[in-house]
């Protein structure tokens, strides 16, 4: 029983960490994504991308697998201004409302039907703007100095400001201005054109293999159809690739940590068949006296160890998923959102971690349980029916 | 060896480490068991009566020397072949009898019929037919903690001729039992012998005990007289 419970906690801490981490995880990766495309075309040096770029990633993207609709946007380095005097340099986006909707979670930040722009959290503090105020945006591209060493902008732009919003990222929170695609076409001079094409992803596709696919399908039609622009593309979680691979470190090293509960409890388990067998070892060797080949000997040692292991297994999963489920409904773990970006910790236990966890439980309590078994073996069977 | 003996052995010799020394404890031992016959080997304690069964039953290897079972040479076989060799022509019987106490009286029985690969139906038949020879089967539902010491031997005996093995070898069988159990002990290998003709190879230190055997050995410093 004592080997059972210890191959039982070591086998629940090992899913629930991997629960709680894929839970967190893909929370984070959503919530990052709220505000962007899962995957983007651009093109090298960031150049604009016209009609034809447009309507080529529309059709590219239309014929490859786990790919979505598309979504062309003008994203460029812009100044800011807002009633207060103070100018801050945003990143100015302008996006087609409806298109963008349909590809990221954009709608639930800005609301249904945005008119103007919606603002960071911090920048609008740091301009004084609130909704309802105006918002004046300048291309820094435009700008030149006069003779009397002032800047001067062909196209200042003002906007009402619409919805302050919380972007969940620091960076787009502190400069980032959200218009619609026409009205930042005529502030950077590029009507009907775009810098970057967001492209959605179906449901459960990976983003980073749906960019792959496109980026090689994109570069079929540049190398082999003789298109005549490079586009190239990736996804949107690629560009917070360290914040994913810190997480992936930290799951490892407490994968680590907490296989060593699983370690522990398969040397007890061993030791407790190596004891049962000591304690038989003369029924072993009765048994053998009778005629039981060494095989059976060996199964009967490695059924007992799978026996445990199952049990353990069986127990270990049974409270990792009913853990699973309180969290997920009955009593979630609250985080303090602005920290951690997400206001509750989900668990997400997926089949395949779940099942390389139980086969390798199961695997080491054979292992474990193939020791004692064999030291038993080794005994003569004289030597256990040995009068005492 | 003779073409009838269902066990022999030539040249046995088997040494025992003690402290730094090295003690012979069998020094050229040759045997033949013919069918049916009650074989007795008597001497002191410590002149390798155990030791010789041991070898005799293929338990234990012999440092030199040849044992062949049915004309086999029981050491120039795999390990499993050796198995099958124990499980169908040889039977033991301890001086503690041995019986796994976690099983019953007829499920000890069984067992021997079970690693032979006989079905559940048909060992529990089997088993069922020799407790009822020696005639415990009133305790065949009972764990070998619930009965008495005569029982127990004769659960073993049971236990050692449910394969119906060519011979039976019996390391003081009759070690733990007082004098009229002993003498029954003896009446029962003596019917299950002319029953079945199978050969008893009887390890005992009690001259009374062996007299009723068809042939005696004595085993004196390290050889059979």
């Amino acid at each position: 029983m004592l080997s059972v419970s210890g191959i039982a906690i070591g086998v629940a801490s090992l899913l629930l960490l991997q629960a709680f981490t894929t839970g967190f995880q893909r929370s984070i990766a959503d919530f990052l994504s709220s505000a962007n495309p899962p995957v983007i075309v651009y093109a090298p040096g960031n150049g604009a991308l016209d009609r034809g770029d447009i309507a080529l990633v529309e059709r590219v993207a239309g014929s490859e697998h786990g790919l979505g609709a598309i979504s062309p946007f003008i994203e460029k380095a812009a100044v800011a201004a807002g009633d207060n005097g103070e100018v801050a340099g945003v990143m100015a986006r302008g996006v087609d409302w409806h298109s963008e909707f349909a590809i990221t979670g954009l709608e639930s930040l800005v609301g249904p039907q945005p008119r103007g722009a919606a603002v960071g959290r911090i920048l609008a503090d740091r301009l004084g703007l609130s909704e309802g105020d105006t918002i004046r945006i300048a291309s820094t591209e435009s700008a030149t100095i006069s003779a009397t060493g002032r800047a001067v902008v062909d196209t200042i732009l003002s906007l009402p400001v619409s919805r302050v919003c919380d972007f969940g990222l620091e960076e787009y929170n502190s400069g980032l201005v959200l218009m619609s695609l026409e009205d930042a076409g005529a502030l950077f001079h590029l009507r009907g054109c775009a810098t970057s094409i967001g492209v959605g992803i179906s449901k459960g596709s990976d983003p980073v293999a749906a960019a792959a696919a496109l980026g090689a399908a994109l570069r079929r039609e540049y190398v082999q159809r003789g298109y005549p622009r490079f586009l190239m593309c990736d996804a949107f979680l690629e560009r917070h690739a360290n914040l994913f691979r810190a997480f992936g470190l930290e799951r490892m090293a407490m994968t680590i940590v907490l296989g060593l509960i699983t370690v522990v409890a398969l040397l007890n388990l061993s030791s407790a068949l190596s004891m049962i067998a000591m304690e038989h070892r003369r029924d072993l060797g009765v048994l053998r006296a009778m005629g039981a080949p060494p095989g059976s000997i060996l199964g009967m040692s490695l059924s007992q160890g799978l026996v445990i292991g199952l049990a353990g297994c069986a127990f270990g999963g049974a409270f990792a998923l009913a853990v699973e489920y309180f969290v997920n409904t009955l009593v979630p773990i609250r985080l303090e959102g602005t920290v951690y970006w997400i206001s509750a910790l989900p668990a997400a236990l997926l089949p395949g971690q779940a099942a390389a966890v139980l086969l390798f439980t199961l695997a080491a309590c054979l292992a474990a349980s193939l020791f004692p078994a064999l030291r038993a073996l080794a005994i003569p069977p004289a030597e256990c029916v040995r009068n005492e | 060896m003779s073409e009838a003996a269902v066990l022999s052995c030539e040249g046995i010799v088997k040494s025992y480490r003690q402290g730094e020394g090295l003690v012979e404890v069998l020094k050229g031992v040759d045997l033949e068991v013919t069918p049916g016959e009650i074989l007795a080997v008597t001497g002191p304690s410590g002149s390798g009566k155990s030791t010789l069964l041991n070898i005799l039953g293929i338990l234990e290897p012999p440092d030199r020397g040849i044992v062949r079972i049915a004309s086999a040479d029981a050491w120039s076989v795999s390990e499993s072949r050796r198995a099958a060799m124990r499980n169908r022509s040889l039977g033991f019987v301890f001086q503690f009898h041995h019986l796994l106490e976690e099983f019953t009286v007829l499920e000890n029985v069984m067992l021997p019929a079970l690693i032979a690969g006989r079905s559940r139906q048909e060992a529990a038949g089997a088993a069922a037919a020799l407790l009822e020879e020696v005639r415990l089967m009133p305790r065949a539902g009972h764990f070998p903690s619930k009965i008495s010491g005569g029982e127990r031997q004769r659960a073993a005996v049971a236990r050692a001729l449910v394969c119906r093995p060519d011979v039976v070898l019996a390391d003081e069988p009759t070690g733990n039992l007082d004098s009229g159990n002993s003498m029954k002990l003896m009446d029962l290998v003596r019917n299950l012998s002319s029953a079945h003709r199978q050969a008893f190879v009887l390890a005992t230190h009690s001259e009374e005990l062996a007299s009723r055997a068809d042939r005696i050995l004595r085993l004196a410093e390290g050889r059979l007289h």
